[in-house]
């Protein structure tokens, strides 16, 4: 089960509907919008193929969002399955 | 309360991301809590040329978590999507393993040694024959310094040829030219500093946001923070990119020249030039390099009104008056580009029209102000433009063809100095077409996939399959494993120890931080053990370690523009990085050349800087000065026409990186990732009764390919969009292979071809 911590750069007029619709989505943790606009949030998936597509489902469906800023990734689950 | 672990990595991911824009989300949690095995490792991304500082998580040999590394100062702690690949290359399932020797059509695993020993007896035989300059070397951006570097002794120093190439011939060369030809040395004069201290970006032919995501998110980041700051885009086609921009030209493609003239024309008429900068610190050349006066490039100027570049481009005559106007208001202007400018048949002259506007109106040498040149391959620059590794290039921004080079050379490598050939080698083009006619009958590739990413690449096939090729890689299969007599198992990054440079001048150090898999060997050893088995037991007896080779190297560069000499191993595995000039181990790297805090604009006698801000000391520039070139409209080498109605341009996308060797390593992530496709204009699809999805045609006078179409609102109308990643349909067989005739760098951006729905 692959796991990143991501940072979220969002306009900042949009910056408070892209964390709505973020929060209504599986697998997404929000830790709320920091300096200059920036949602923290957890993603959380079974594969890291899964991973990359839901950093495209969140870059394409939500306007407002400028990027998606991987910080950590932990893949150790995955690695051991292989 | 027990904490199971999956929790703790939800913190860990949370806090870490947090800390990464200087949060702290959970007081008091540290990362050492569940720190159990996991080592920690300061690294480099191996993906691309921005030079993100990486630390890898290793536990028990695997590499199980990667992130951001906070200090430094390039990413900050963050990294873009294509970490999520990071693993999945070292561990994929397609990692070659053993070496090969194709027997009858087939591969025969044999050990390394054996293949060693079956090359060296192949190539001594053609060299015994034939003589060096059958033989030719093919690297890569992606390899280490140290891998060019022992490349270039084996083939320069000790074979005799100087047929060594590399890919950044076909992405960067014309970027060096450029840089050679107006500033009088290779690499920009700023780094990355000057993002976050600029009024305006200029982005040309540059998709930054997919390609280069963390040098977008610090120009978004500096964007949202100081909303006046202006973006400007040049390129056919709207990328991610325009989210943020404030304005964006669409030329046609490979017409954008004109527009560069007229944005300079109406700096000179509306008041924006510094005639006293050009004065003191620049030539202006016609466009054979004879120096002219301000009057005469005034003059020239004239003929490029806003207008006649609208009409040749299709870009209006209002939005270059505009961009040209937001370049003169703006204090400070930092330009970057990438392959849209530099794979063209005058690539370098874009380069030197996109220079002339920061020459022109002073806007060079201070903070936030710099012609930039952005990277593809992570070691594009520190590798093959600083290592030498392309045909008439010696270590260190040398030129075969300079006696007192070829001797130092020659003393540093402990190789007869006639053995270093004065003549430039082939380059790439003419490299793979004496391929096809036999003049070079064996060819070394290293780390790269030319059988894919030659433009009119099946043209080259012929010669791939017609002579003794061998092929050091670290996945199979590949197109180019195709065609190769020998394989050898290549270690990947985090299972060897070396030095990338970046986009902006920095070199950093990568550890080994894992046993290589099965036979695999770092590529400089297969190489330094080649040479001894041919026979250059001497020359090659020396080099233990990377280190070795290294410290070998930095004798190279002392004294010069690029100057490494206080870049040790001990420094760089401590530091994140430092950029060159770094003329003693005690000095910080040098954020700005040719000014003030330049080492060697600070050495300077007084007399050189007396009443000057800026020297442009590099082997080609003289007096010190710049050259603003006078540089003509010319067109595409295949312009469309009545029958080739279409220009079709290539590119990379965000989830997929070169001819996906590295991230279409698992079955898995190929599926995830698009189709191959074909981007075309909403209007251009309504005329050719093409809608989304439906397959088309691609006609090149190259060939033909059918697409999948992807009808959307990207590519200006009469564009095409290819991406060029995919195996299964090599775009690149259908792009032009005329080159630049200065940077003999191929005209990828721009082949004429027609459409139909398939
Ligand atoms: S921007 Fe380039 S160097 Fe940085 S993480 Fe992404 S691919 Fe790696």
């Amino acid at each position: 089960m692959p796991i990143s911590g991501v940072v979220i750069m969002t306009q900042p007029e949009k910056t408070e509907n892209v964390l709505a619709l973020l929060n209504q989505k599986d697998d997404v943790t929000t830790y709320g919008v920091h300096k200059d606009y920036h949602i923290i949030a957890v993603l959380e998936a079974d594969s890291s193929r899964r991973l990359e597509e839901m950093t495209k489902e969140i870059q394409q469906e939500m306007p407002g969002v400028l990027g998606i800023f991987p910080a950590y990734v932990n893949f150790e689950n995955e690695v051991n399955e292989t | 309360m027990a904490v199971s672990r999956r929790d703790f990595l939800k913190s860990t991911a949370a806090a870490t991301a947090a800390a990464s824009i200087g949060v702290n989300l959970l007081p008091g949690m540290s990362n050492q809590v569940f720190a159990d095995s996991m080592q920690w490792h300061k690294s480099v991304c191996r993906y691309c040329g921005v030079g993100c500082g990486v630390m890898i998580g290793e536990k028990n040999g695997n590499i199980v978590s990667v992130k951001g590394d906070s200090e430094n100062t390039i990413n900050k702690g963050h990294l873009c999507v294509k970490a999520f690949y990071l693993h999945k290359a070292v561990h994929a399932q397609t990692r070659l393993h053993h070496a090969m020797i194709k027997k009858d059509g087939e591969f025969k695993k044999v050990s390394v040694e054996e293949a060693l020993e079956f090359t060296a007896k192949k190539f001594n035989e053609i060299r015994k024959k034939h003589g060096g300059n059958a033989l030719a070397f093919y690297g890569s951006g992606q390899a280490e310094t140290e891998e060019t570097y022992m490349a270039n002794k084996l083939f320069k120093g000790c074979i005799g040829t100087n047929n060594v190439e590399g890919n950044p011939r076909l992405c960067m060369a014309s970027a060096v030219g450029g840089y050679l030809t107006s500033l009088g040395a290779d690499e920009p004069a700023g780094t990355y500093e000057d993002i976050e201290q600029t009024e305006m970006f200029l982005l040309i032919g540059s998709n930054t946001a997919e390609a280069h995501p963390i040098i977008f998110e610090r120009i978004m980041s500096h964007k949202n923070k100081n909303p006046n700051v202006k973006i400007v885009i040049i390129d056919p086609r709207k990328t991610p990119t325009d989210q943020v921009a404030d304005l964006h030209l669409f030329p046609k493609p490979g017409f954008d020249l004109p527009i560069f003239n007229a944005i300079a024309h109406v700096l000179i008429k509306e008041g924006y030039a510094d005639k006293d900068f050009v004065e003191k610190h620049a030539f202006i050349k016609d466009n054979k390099g004879n120096a002219v006066t301000f009057e005469d490039y005034k003059t020239f100027l004239e003929d490029y009104t806003p207008d006649k570049a609208a009409k040749i481009s299709g870009t209006p005559a209002n939005d270059i008056i505009k961009a040209a106007r937001m370049f003169g208001k703006s204090k400070t202007a930092m330009s970057m580009w990438t392959m849209g400018l530099n794979q063209r048949q005058r690539g370098v002259w874009a380069n030197n029209l996109v220079t002339n506007l920061h020459l022109l109106t002073g806007k060079i040498g201070v903070p936030g102000s710099d012609s930039f040149s952005l990277t593809g391959q992570p070691n594009a620059c520190g590798g093959v433009r600083e290592g030498g590794g392309l045909c008439h290039l010696l270590p260190g921004h040398h030129l075969v063809a300079k006696e007192p080079h070829r001797k130092l050379a020659a003393k540093i490598w402990d190789v007869p100095y006639e053995n270093i050939q004065p003549k430039p080698g082939k380059h790439t083009v003419a490299m793979f077409s004496a391929l096809n006619e036999g003049q070079i009958k064996g060819i070394y590739i290293m780390c790269t996939n030319p059988a894919q990413s030659l433009p009119n690449a099946s043209k080259y096939w012929k010669g791939l399959n017609d002579q003794f090729v061998v092929v050091a890689e670290s996945f199979f299969p590949t197109m180019t494993t195709k065609y190769a007599d020998v394989v050898l198992p290549a270690a990947f990054w985090t299972e060897k120890e070396g030095v990338y440079g970046c986009t902006e001048r920095r070199s950093q150090y990568m550890p080994k931080v894992k046993d290589a898999q099965g036979d695999a060997q770092w590529d400089a050893y297969l190489l330094r053990d080649l040479g001894k088995k041919m026979g250059f037991e001497k020359e090659f007896t020396k080099y233990e370690t990377a280190q070795d080779m290294w410290d070998e190297y930095r004798l190279f560069t002392k004294g010069t523009d690029m100057d490494l000499t206080g870049a040790t191993y001990d420094r760089l595995k401590n530091l994140r990085g430092l950029t060159w000039p770094i003329p003693d181990e005690n000095h910080p790297g040098t954020y700005k050349r040719y000014t003030k805090n330049d080492p060697v604009f600070d050495n300077l006698p007084a007399e050189k800087r007396a009443g000057r801000r800026m020297y442009f000391y590099g082997p080609a520039a003289s007096e010190g000065k710049a050259s603003i070139w006078m540089r003509p409209h010319e067109e595409p080498a295949e312009p469309t026409d009545a029958e080739f109605s279409y220009a079709m341009t290539t590119g990379r996308i965000l989830e997929h990186w070169h001819t996906l060797t590295m991230t279409g390593t698992s079955p898995e992530l190929v599926r995830a990732a698009p189709k191959p496709y074909a981007e075309i204009n909403p209007a251009d699809a309504r005329k050719l009764g093409v809608a989304n999805r439906d397959m088309v045609e691609l006609e090149s006078r190259r060939g033909k390919m059918t697409f999948e179409a992807r009808v959307i609102d990207r590519p200006a109308p009469g564009t095409v969009f290819v991406p060029w990643h995919w195996e299964e349909k090599p775009i690149n067989v259908l792009c032009n292979d005329a080159f630049d005739p200065g940077s003999k760098e191929p005209e990828y951006k721009v082949a004429a071809i027609k459409v139909r729905k398939a």
